[in-house]
């Protein structure tokens, strides 16, 4: 909301605040209205001045620009390119000279435009800060400008525009009545609103035309005003209320309309003024939509009512959406001579309701549904009615008419003393809370305990209802930066740990120590290709846990489903990282998997981590992966897994056919160790290894930290053995380790393989392996002869294997 | 006679071992050497075996004067072992070069993304005050979102948070507060916990992500003020700003809290004294926070005459900008090792 202080001199003293807005901005900010930038007019427009186009010519190089010379003050002529159609030779213009700097931090500067050399421009309206947009190009200045003149001196720019963040609740304060209202409880400073606003009525009204009202539902309408103003002349408002509305950034539209917008502005009261000609009939309904009733607003768009609606209606159509926007078939046009005014109160939750379901937000709508005055309404209409006599010849007929069967009234709070410091943790005076509430017009009384009250805010304050929100009024008076800061003595015994956010630290930890980084991605997907790798992951039995979930309003098509999986974002995160020069990465992230499910929606925890390297092979890079497997399983105590192949029906095509594989741990699928399919990576141009691996969290870290418990170890020493044997290519590693187990006996301690060795002399599809045995005794130093007997038992065993092949 | 010859030859071999001993240049030489003379076929050991020709009484008495040289020997072989060990470990230490300056790859340690350090620090620090972790899914129905926390249906405060749904009833969460509403109606109050997660707004620029994360803390107890409120937060700034960090409290308004408040602390990066991030103002806004709402208790059953809370929430990107200066939101989610693995 922008407020101009100028405007506000018409109900308080602010003159100081027009010196120094920065003192007003401060109090304003503290009080809970949020002042979110100060614009001095004067300041904004140094080095604008009034100039004369004295020359102007095609610009060489380009159709649309213009290269004209302009004298800025005697003597003085600067050329200046301009973009716009709008202007002649001999036109007076606004120059913002070299070095101005315009609204919205827009630095003036010399320039090279297509060739040509420019020092300035030629302003907008838009571009001085006047209005939202300019349709009609730069402003033309009337003939009698003095050129050189200041364009904040010549146009009466001394005014000082807040812009203020009003939240939901100060519906009070969206307008310059309502802001005066606040500076004056906040600086104790009386409010001027003994306007006088003198109405000639119409004495031959009675002898015209006349409408009625016939106010169906005064529960979601509780007051309607309505008068005619006959004879009315639409047409151009004069400066002064082209100014006003300027300043605040509305553009001006006619007498009429400018009228209503000024009203609104001023005083809070949305208004609307429908042609009288067109409603037929002798009375206005305000009612509720008929269903399937249609309806066409001021910009066309149309609308079928579901019937809940409250309209305004004629005896044939809807005119109006109560509060929210008025109807293409009554607005006021230049033909309108007789103007039908409304001014009402409608309730926030009708008027909220209405505009939701359409999606429509107009001043009008955001004003009633955060609350407007209900005792305002006739203050507002009176005014009103004023200016359309005075700026359109209206003449006002002499009956207004009013329907307000039962006038809005608040209820009363009730409020100790104590409640207030508690609440606070002040200590606090009775005078003082009296002197607040009297300071913010509250109707306040003792109530029969002592120090409590009896409070009943004033009508405009929808924000304070109940004893919490008298809490606040005192606090934010008071100010909030006066309360102490006080630590709370906690006598309570804690809550239980999160065991969740603990084990996932540690593993965090755990995965930076294993050379990972972290990543954390949104949990929906970004790209087209992401929602393309994701239904094809879905495929794969580990992944698919339901049904998509989307989001139905998102940012963009591509953005719009929950992820299932992470692998998707995986392998754009490798893309972008490598594009960046990151030829070899690892990555890890903990993340939700979103699935629709029977019950609803299922969200389960997974943990997901990839590695890419330019230099190492498809098969190191998804060994050390399973490393990375082993070292966490095994810090974890999960000591029973293996990889199972997938089967062929649940192949994808965007993971490794044969390098893609379920991690079967203690008897459940817990993940997926998986590579890209070739065909990913050549589509993507990305030469490069790529390995993932995708572990459910949930089934990760059931039964965890699990419970540790000491084992005796021994002390004597370890025997060292290899073996050779050869092997066909698709040996099960798991059944050699098994048989060396067996074989070895009580001393088995581990097994691995140290060397392979492939080459077509041992065969085709044969591996010779190097295997590095280690045992030890529990009990004593192992003797040579045992280890002779070792040694032969464990060669007996994998000799056998080799017959078999593996 | 045949003694005084004896005797030369032990003293002959004995003064040529000692030289020898002395002439020796590796541990190598010197055990040669000490094999020549006093091994089993050594030279000063096979004399011994030439006393035979000796008579009986002077037999013991060359007999002992071989044995007092091969020790003496003995004890000068030591010596000059550890002398020439010494000179040989010299050597070799000497000849030991390192190169420090070529110490460079810190590669294979991995980062924690900024937002985790963030978080984590910020529940150590209420953890220290006696708050506990709790979470609560992304997907939340409307009335845990909203309505429970007095959004009525179709209120404009609905209006301040531009929301993603999924179906008509549920929406991506777009604060943590429904964990609030979690807690309170699963745990009996006194209460104390510390909320982070994922939250969802359709807001997409340099300063707003679609999918940020918030921690927020919430605290129910018998007596609970406004002065509360600020000990809290204001502790809490100072942990995590540092210890000459201020707060300002300025009056706002959302529905859940009564009264509300915009939290404002003193810039860290120019310690107030005004900078481009805290637009030249020394004041950075960092969360919202408040007295809990009745309404909010009441529906998560709990009576507001018998017990109060209050509630702060934070943007945890907004402090991890705040904390290491980063401009662009865009980059979290871009996750690019070369950020991460700044932090």
């Amino acid at each position: 909301m922008k407020i101009s202080l100028k405007w506000l001199e018409k109900y308080i003293e602010v003159k100081d605040f027009i010196k120094n807005p920065a003192l007003l901005a401060e109090a304003l900010t503290d009080a809970g209205l949020e002042v979110e930038s100060i614009l001095k007019q004067s300041d904004a427009l140094q080095d604008v001045v009034v100039g004369k186009i004295e020359k102007l010519i095609q610009h060489p190089d380009a159709d649309r620009l213009t290269c004209c010379d302009v004298s800025v003050s005697d003597g003085e002529t600067v050329k200046i390119v301009c973009g716009a159609k709008n202007h002649k030779e001999g036109d007076k213009v606004c120059v913002a000279l070299v070095g101005a700097v315009l609204p919205g931090d827009f630095k003036i500067k010399k320039s090279k435009i297509r060739g040509q050399e420019s020092f300035g421009m030629l302003c907008s309206k838009k571009e001085l800060g006047f209005a939202e947009e300019s349709k009609d190009g730069i402003l033309i200045l009337p003939k009698d400008a003095r050129v050189g003149q200041e364009i904040s001196e010549y146009l009466a720019k001394d005014d000082v525009v807040l812009e203020i963040n009003v939240t939901p609740n100060r519906a009070d304060c969206l307008s310059h009545l309502g802001l005066a209202r606040e500076i004056g409880v906040l600086f104790k400073r009386p409010l001027h609103t003994n306007h006088e606003y003198a109405i000639n009525t119409y004495k031959k009204s009675s002898e015209l035309r006349s409408i009625k009202i016939s106010l169906d539902d005064s529960e979601q309408c509780p007051r309607y005003m309505g008068c005619m103003v006959y004879n009315v002349k639409v047409g151009p408002s004069p400066q002064w209320l082209k100014d006003k509305l300027e300043t605040l950034g509305l553009s001006s539209i006619n007498n009429v309309v400018d009228i209503t917008n000024y009203i609104m502005m001023d005083t809070g009261q949305p208004l609307h003024a429908f042609d009288a000609d067109q409603i037929k009939g002798e009375s206005l309904f305000i009612r509720r939509a008929v269903k399937g009733e249609s309806f066409k607003s001021l910009d066309a768009s149309e609308y079928k009512l579901k019937g809940e609606e409250l309209v305004i209606a004629d005896k044939s159509e809807v005119l109006a959406l109560a509060g929210v926007v008025g109807g293409q078939n009554s607005g006021v046009s230049e033909k309108t001579t007789s103007v039908f005014l409304e001014a009402a109160y409608f309730t926030p939750e009708t008027v909220r309701k209405t505009a939701r379901s359409f999606g429509i937000d107009t001043d009008s709508a955001h004003r009633f549904s955060r609350g407007v005055d209900p005792s305002g309404t006739d203050k507002a209409m009176k005014q009103a009615l004023f200016l359309l006599q005075d700026l359109s010849s209206g003449e006002v007929s002499t009956k207004v008419y009013e329907e307000y069967p039962s006038p809005v009234s608040k209820k009363e709070i009730f409020v100790s003393l104590d409640f207030l410091e508690k609440k606070t943790g002040l200590s606090l005076e009775s005078k003082m809370i009296e002197s607040i509430f009297d300071q913010l017009g509250f109707q306040m009384s003792n109530s029969d305990k002592k120090n409590e009250w009896s409070v009943v805010p004033s009508l405009f304050r929808h924000d304070v209802s109940i004893k919490e929100d008298l809490a606040e009024e005192v606090a934010r008076l008071i100010g909030y930066n006066n309360i102490p800061e006080v630590l709370p003595a906690v006598v309570s015994p804690p809550q239980s740990k999160h065991g969740l956010y603990e084990n996932c630290r540690s593993l965090k930890t755990q995965c930076v120590g294993l050379g990972f980084s972290e990543v954390i991605h949104h949990n929906f997907y970004a790209t087209s290709d992401e929602k393309k790798w994701h239904s094809e992951i879905k495929k794969i039995e580990f992944f698919n846990r339901g049904g998509d979930v989307s989001i139905t309003n998102p940012l963009s098509l591509d953005s719009s489903l929950m992820r299932a999986s992470l692998i998707p974002q995986f392998v754009s995160n490798s893309l972008r990282n490598f594009r960046a020069g990151r030829f070899k990465g690892s990555i890890f992230e903990f993340g939700k998997s979103h699935s629709k499910v029977e019950e609803g929606f299922s969200e389960k925890n997974i943990l997901s981590f990839g590695s890419w390297d330019k230099e190492q092979t498809q098969d190191e890079i998804h060994t050390s992966l399973i490393s990375v497997v082993s070292k966490l399983f095994n810090l974890w105590g999960i000591k029973n897994f293996r990889f199972e192949p997938l089967d062929k029906n649940s192949e994808s095509n965007v993971l490794h056919p044969k390098l893609t594989a379920n991690i079967i741990a203690e008897g459940k699928t817990i993940g997926v160790l998986y590579a890209l399919h070739p065909a990913v990576l050549k589509n993507l141009k990305l030469s490069v290894s790529f390995s993932g691996l995708e572990l459910d969290l949930d089934l990760f870290l059931k039964g965890q930290p699990r419970p540790k418990k000491f084992k005796e170890f021994s002390r004597y020493p370890l025997v060292e053995r290899d073996f050779s044997i050869t092997l066909n290519e698709d040996f099960d590693y798991a059944s050699i380790e098994k048989q060396v187990k067996k074989d070895a006996k009580n001393y088995f301690k581990s097994l691995s393989v140290v060397e392979e060795y492939r080459d077509s002399k041992i065969g085709e599809n044969k591996v010779s392996l190097t295997l590095r045995g280690l045992f030890q005794a529990q009990d004593k130093t192992l003797g040579e002869e045992e280890v002779k007997v070792l040694h032969k038992n464990v060669l007996q065993g994998l000799r056998s294997f080799e017959e078999k092949g593996g | 006679m045949l003694t005084e010859k004896m005797n030369n030859l032990v003293e002959e071999n004995y003064l040529q071992a000692r030289s020898l001993f002395n002439e020796a240049k590796s541990p190598e030489d010197l055990y040669q050497a000490k094999v020549e003379f006093l091994g089993k076929q050594g030279k000063l050991t096979s004399l011994m075996k030439q006393l035979s020709g000796l008579s009986k009484e002077e037999r013991p008495l060359v007999g002992r004067v071989i044995n007092e040289k091969k020790q003496v020997l003995l004890d000068f072989y030591e010596e000059r072992l550890v002398s020439l060990e010494s000179e040989k470990l010299n050597e070799t230490l000497s000849k030991t070069k390192f190169n420090f300056s070529l110490l460079k790859d810190a590669e294979s340690y991995g980062q924690k993304h900024p937002i985790t350090l963030v978080i984590d620090e910020m529940v150590d620090i209420l953890s220290r005050l006696g708050f506990s972790v709790r979470t609560g899914p992304h997907i939340e129905s409307d009335d845990y979102n909203f309505t429970f926390l007095n959004f009525p249906k179709g209120h404009p405060a609905r209006d301040m948070q531009d929301t993603f749904y999924v179906d008509s009833d549920h929406v991506l969460r777009t604060h943590t507060s429904p964990i609030q509403i979690r807690t309170m109606l699963s745990e009996k109050p006194p209460l104390r916990v510390i909320a982070p997660g994922s939250v969802f707004r359709s807001d997409s620029d340099i300063s707003h992500s679609p999918n940020f994360h918030q921690v927020e803390g919430l605290y129910v107890d018998k007596s609970v003020s406004m002065s509360h409120l600020k000990g809290i937060v204001g502790y809490f700034v100072k942990e995590l700003f540092g210890s000459k960090t201020k707060t300002r409290f300025r009056p706002s308004f959302f529905p859940f809290t009564e009264p509300s408040a915009e939290v404002d602390c003193t810039c860290p990066l120019c310690s107030g004294k005004g900078c481009r991030v805290c637009s030249n103002s020394g004041w950075i806004e960092i969360g919202g926070c408040g007295l809990v709402h009745p309404n909010v208790l009441k529906s998560c059953k709990i009576d507001p005459d018998e017990f109060q809370g209050l509630a702060f929430g934070f943007g945890a990107e907004r402090m991890a900008m705040i904390k290491y200066g980063i401009s662009d939101i865009r980059l979290f989610n871009e996750n690019l090792i070369s950020f991460v693995e700044q932090f």
